[in-house]
Order: C-alpha cells, then structure tokens, then sequence
C-alpha cells in the first residue's frame, strides 16, 4: 500500500489519476463524510495499491481531514493497510509551504519518496533547483514529475521499490518535548536551510529586495506606523476626490426631485416621489464615489500584497490577545461586509476560536457604515485639519475603524478568557511577492461593488424608502389635509406620523445620547441595512419641510434642523455620538440571521446583539455626556 | 377613490410586499441544515460526521 500526501493544489489528483487510471475507487472513510480515494498502479508488472489522502497544509490533527490522515500514515483506519510508502506531493513554486508537510511525515515511521511538480513553472520563474541535493538533504528520493504528460513516472515507481527495500534514516525530527510554536520554527529553520543549500534564485536582487521591504512593512512599529499612514491617505484622497462628483450627483437628485414636482399635479403621489423615491434613494447614492474610491484602494492594496503585509501586522496584535490567526481574513473581509467575513470562519477549525471571531466580525466598519460616517463628517468637520496638513474628516474615520478594531481585540480576548476559553492553535501565514497591481483585476473589483450598492439602492432601499415615506406621511390629519404645505401644520403632522409615534417613543432612551426622535426613527429604520439611515433622515427631513422651499441638500437639512423648542439638534457632538454608536452597535438584520445559521442557534445572535447594543449604548453615552462635560457641546 | 391615492397605495402595497418576501427568502436561506448538530454551526463537521 503507498499513500498520496500533499497540499491542496499540488498536483496530487493530477499524479493519483496519472498512476491509476481508470482503476479507481471512490468511498467514504468509515463514519464520516471525507472521501477515500483508492485505486491500482500498475508499475513493472507490479500492482500498488495506491490511497489519496486528503489535501493538507500540515499533520497537526487540528481538523478531520488532518486527523483521518494522521490516522491513515498509523494504520489506525479500519480496512486500510498502514502504507509501506507515502508519496508527498510537493509543488516546486511553494516549496517551503510544501516541505512542512513532508517534515511532519518524516516523523510517521514511513519510508517517504518526493514527488516534485510545477518544475517547469519554477524554472520560468529563473529558479533552479538541484534535485540531487535536495533529496541528499532530505535523505529521501526526490523525482520530478509531470503527471499530465506521463514525465517521471517509470523512475518514481523505482525510486518507491528503494524506498520500501532500503529505508533511511529520517533527515528531521522534531523534538517531542517542544512547545507547537518551538517545533513549527524547528521545522521552518531546516526547511530554509534545505531550500537555500538547494535552490538558485537567478532573481536574487528582486528576492532581497522584497525581504528588505517586508523587513520595513511588518516592522512592530514602523510597519504600524506605515500602516496607520497608507489608511490615512486612502480616507483623506476618498474625501477629497469624491467631493465634487458627490456634490454634483446631491445637487442632480435635489434637481431631479424639483423638477419633478414642477412636473407632475400637486398631491400625495408627488410627495411620494419627490419626498419618499427621489429624497430617499438618491440620498444613499450620492455616496457611490465614495464607495468606488474605499473599493479600488482596497482592491490596489489587495493586488499589490500589501494587504497581507498589514494582515500579518494585525495579526502578531491579535494573537497576544488569544484570538486565532485564522482569525484575521474573516475579520478583514467583514470591512467591505461581515456576511462573507462570518462565513469565511468556517476554515477556523476549533469551534470556539471560530464563535469568537463571528461574534467580534461585525464590529469591523463595514461598507454600509461608510455613508453614515461621511454624512456626519460631511456636516460637521469638513475644511479643518489636524496637523495643519491632515484632514479632520480623514483622521476622523480612521478613528471609526480602529475603534471597531480594538474594541473587537478587547470583546474578543474576554470571550477567549471565559465563554470561549481554548488553548491557542499555531498558525502559519504565506506572504506573496510584491508585484503591481492588474488594472483589470482592480477595475473589476471596483465595479462589482459598486455594482451591488446601486443594485441595494434600487431593491432594498427603494422598498424601504417608499415604506418609511408612508410611515412618516400617515395618518393624515384633518389640518394638513386642509393647509397642504405649511410648514407648522407639515411639522405637527410629522411629530403625529407612525414614524413621529415611533421615534416618540423611544425618545426617552437614547436622549441621553443627544439622539431627538427623528433620529430615533433612522436607527430603527436602519436596522434593515445600515445605509438606510442616510434615506430615512432625508426622507423625514424632506418630508417635513415646506413645499414651496427647494429641495435642500441632506446636509443643509441636518445643519439647520430645530427641535420643537426652536433649539439646534445636531451638532458635531451628536454627530459623533452616532458615528461612535454605528460603529459599535449590531444594526443589521442580514448579519444576525447569517450568525444564526452558522452557529446553529438563536442564543450566539441574540447574546451577540444584546451586548453589541449595549457597547454601542455606553460608548455613544460616554461620548456625548463626557463631550458635554468637557464643554464640546 | 382619488387615482392619486389608489396608485400610492399599490406603490406602497408592492414595497411591502417585496420586503416581506425578501424576509421569508432570507429566513429560508438562513435555515441551518438539517444535518448539522446542535450549537455546531454548519462550518463545522457536524456531530453525526465526526463520530
């Protein structure tokens, strides 16, 4: 029996196919759901019974298909014979990676051969690798393959035949007594001397040249400090640049709405239109340059490797603080939404480092929080600057996302130290080469995001838009019935909507935050999606202004908005508070169903938007009692 | 009834209508499966697999 080891996308299928033909089996290990590919390799008239583990990065039995390996190379399965020889699979373009697996078989007593794919690709990359000194130093055959043309074939069944009649010592053993994080570094240093005793790098100066730079990039402090200054130029060039389409896309949707009211017959289906479709919509879309730029940085960012170098960073910071390594790519991926990034947990393993990072995900400032921050830093903090060369409004939003960061970094590490207590697995993270970024590649990027915000903004938002309109235009009184368009009757009429009754009711609680109950009605509203915030202050602003004024711009609105007494609401106090209570607060539906489904149970939801909301209570209240305090108001 | 009122009506009937089944769409997609064991999350190998 000869088993076939190697990382996922090797070449291991391509060889297993290559060697076996059409003689293959296909069924399930005893018990559960991983697939046992077995089959017959005809080798010198010679029959092999040849098994496919499954792909793997490492032997650490940290994952069934790790385990049912592990139990395979011990003879432990029922009905499959300990093999008398494991052919690691090892892609010559990813040879470190590679060879970390074939260390962690060196330690399973079994005669080990390598068979090495992807030569031809690592030779146009200007490598050379020296066969016969790699498999010197490993102490094992090493034989280059090339399944799909049926190159190496013949000379790895002899170099099996050796392998199985004249076993050798092993090259590396890890010490037994070792932490995980001690043997991973043992194992990496005799790989690294392994591979530069027998690779020629004829790109050498571009190699240096890369490790000097990540020497810099993943600096503990002047990697954070480059870090905390790319995200500062991205927020200050996202304002600066959108500024003028935003402005003419706010100025076109006023006029749009102005014309049409011009146009169509006075009534309730212009005010539709105009205050609930136009206002409504148009006030979320006027952030698509925004949402353009925050993507193709992301995106430049992505393609260049950077994005792995700031992974990396985050990630010595997350560690310390007990959360999974693994735990960083979900996290990342919840800044553009914290659906996918929820479900990219699954590749974490343990269930509960996987629970605490689906529960600290949403924390991260997503896409849909972006309106509501430039809405709140368009109004209060535009034109000033910090430093004197700084932009307020960027260094304002680059606070929003590390405060998101931290706090996930101090929910976390609590949840690690009691509900979700766990010893920490060693994870291992590949940094690719620097290179510049496919223009192709970022463009599309850019345009399918920016595709599914236009695409929200005709669905959902439009639905909810029309639904908050009538919410806030009914029921009619006998008064505004009677003096259509006077702007006291128009505000007695809003305060006596079912959106005015709503907001009145929660007034109480989320006074203290600063929040009036126009305010009120855009949180709850925007519980449906984030962005609808921005639509329903501007349906409820537009809704409530006298008809014969233009249609002001939201931020106007916002500015001059009164209160009952004839007191201004907003102030950059309030605007903070709320952008403090988004960044914090779980508003949003979607992401709560999605963590019921991937927990499995409505107690990790509901747990997760019960302390949320308290976070986001405590922290806006702290912002705007403490601002009071300190006399910001 | 005012041909005004009647078409807001039906404006904001179709609205409803849509966000009510994008909600029912959403709560079925979101079902767990059925094969996944209690509090495991379906990300994870379910309890009947792994024993």
């Amino acid at each position: 029996m000869v088993a076939l080891a190697g990382n996922p996308n090797a070449g291991k299928t391509t060889l297993f196919n290559a060697l076996t033909g059409l003689s293959q089996k296909v069924a399930n290990y005893p018990g559960v759901t991983v697939e046992r590919k077995t089959g017959e390799w005809r080798a010198d008239g010679k029959s092999i019974q040849l098994i496919d583990l499954p792909g793997l990065y490492s032997l650490d039995a940290t994952s069934l298909d790790e385990h049912i390996a592990s139990d395979v190379l011990l003879g432990k399965v029922a009905g499959v014979a300990k093999p008398d020889t494991v052919i690691a699979v090892v892609d010559a373009t990813n040879l470190e990676r590679n060879l970390y697996l074939v260390t962690q078989l060196f330690e399973f007593g079994v005669p080990v051969v390598v068979a090495l794919t992807m030569i031809d690709v690592f030779e146009k990359q200007k490598h050379e690798i020296d066969i016969g000194r790699l498999s010197k130093l490993l102490k094992v055959p090493v034989v280059a393959v090339d399944a799909s043309e049926g190159r190496g074939i013949d000379e790895l069944a002899d170099a099996v035949a050796l392998a199985i009649a004249s076993p050798r010592d092993s090259a590396f053993v890890a010490e037994e007594s070792e932490s995980a994080n001690a043997k991973i570094f043992a194992r990496y240093a005799f790989i690294s001397e392994v591979v530069q005793k027998s690779v020629k790098h004829n790109d050498k100066a571009a190699h240096d040249r890369s490790e000097k730079i990540d020497k810099i990039l993943t600096h503990r402090v002047f990697g954070l400090a480059i870090l905390v200054g790319v995200l500062l130029l991205v927020f200050q060039a996202i304002f600066s640049w959108a500024e003028v389409p935003m402005h003419l896309l706010e100025t076109g949707f006023g006029a749009v709405g102005d014309a049409a009211r011009a146009q169509m017959p006075e009534g309730i289906l212009a005010d539709l239109v105009v205050d609930g479709i136009i206002a409504g919509v148009g006030g979320v879309l006027v952030f698509l340059p925004q949402i353009l730029l925050l993507f193709l940085f992301i995106s430049i960012l992505e393609d260049t490797g950077y994005m792995a170098r700031a992974a990396f960073l985050m990630d010595k910071l997350m560690s310390r603080f007990g959360l999974h390594g693994k735990a960083f790519l979900p996290l990342m991926s919840s800044f553009a939404c914290a659906i996918p990034g929820i479900m990219a947990t699954r590749t974490i393993e343990n269930q509960r480092d996987r629970f605490a990072t689906i529960l600290i995900a949403p924390f991260m400032s997503c896409s849909a929080r972006l309106p509501v921050y430039t809405l709140m830093i368009g109004a209060f903090f535009t034109g000033q600057t910090v430093l004197g060369f700084l932009s307020l409004g960027a260094v304002l939003m680059l606070a929003m996302y590390a405060l998101g960061i931290v706090v996930a970094v101090i929910v976390g590490f609590i949840l690690k130290k009691t509900l979700l207590s766990s010893t920490p697995a060693p994870f291992v993270m590949e940094l690719p080469p620097y290179r510049m970024p496919d223009l192709r590649t970022v463009l599309q990027n850019m345009l399918t995001r920016a595709w599914l915000f236009v695409k929200r903004a005709g669905t959902v938002i439009l639905a909810i838009s029309i639904i908050l309109w009538a919410l806030a235009y009914f029921p009619r009184s006998e008064a505004a019935a009677a003096e259509e368009g006077s702007p006291a009757v128009e505000t007695v009429q809003l305060q006596n909507s079912y959106a005015g009754q709503l907001g009145h009711l929660i007034e109480p609680v989320i006074q203290p935050l600063g929040f009036d109950w126009k305010i009120g009605v855009a949180l709850i509203a925007s519980f449906a999606a984030r962005e609808v915030l921005v639509s329903t202050l501007s349906i409820i602003y537009n809704v409530g202004k006298d008809e014969t004024e233009e249609s002001p711009t939201l931020i106007s609105a916002i500015k001059d908005a009164k209160d009952e007494q004839g007191n201004t609401v907003w102030t950059p106090l309030t605007a903070l508070t709320l952008m403090v209570f988004f960044v914090l607060a779980m508003q949003c539906m979607s992401t709560l169903a999605i963590v019921r489904r991937e927990t499995n149970s409505w107690r990790w939801p509901l747990f997760q938007f019960a302390f949320m909301t308290l976070i986001a209570y405590g922290a806006a209240f702290a912002t705007y009692q403490g601002g009071r305090l300190l006399g910001l108001e | 009834m005012d041909i005004q009122v009647l078409l807001v009506v039906l404006i904001v009937a179709g609205a409803l209508v849509y966000s009510a089944s994008g909600m029912i769409k959403k709560a079925r997609a979101f079902r767990p499966k059925a094969e996944c064991g209690d509090d495991c999350g379906c990300g994870s190998k379910s309890k009947k697999a792994v024993q």
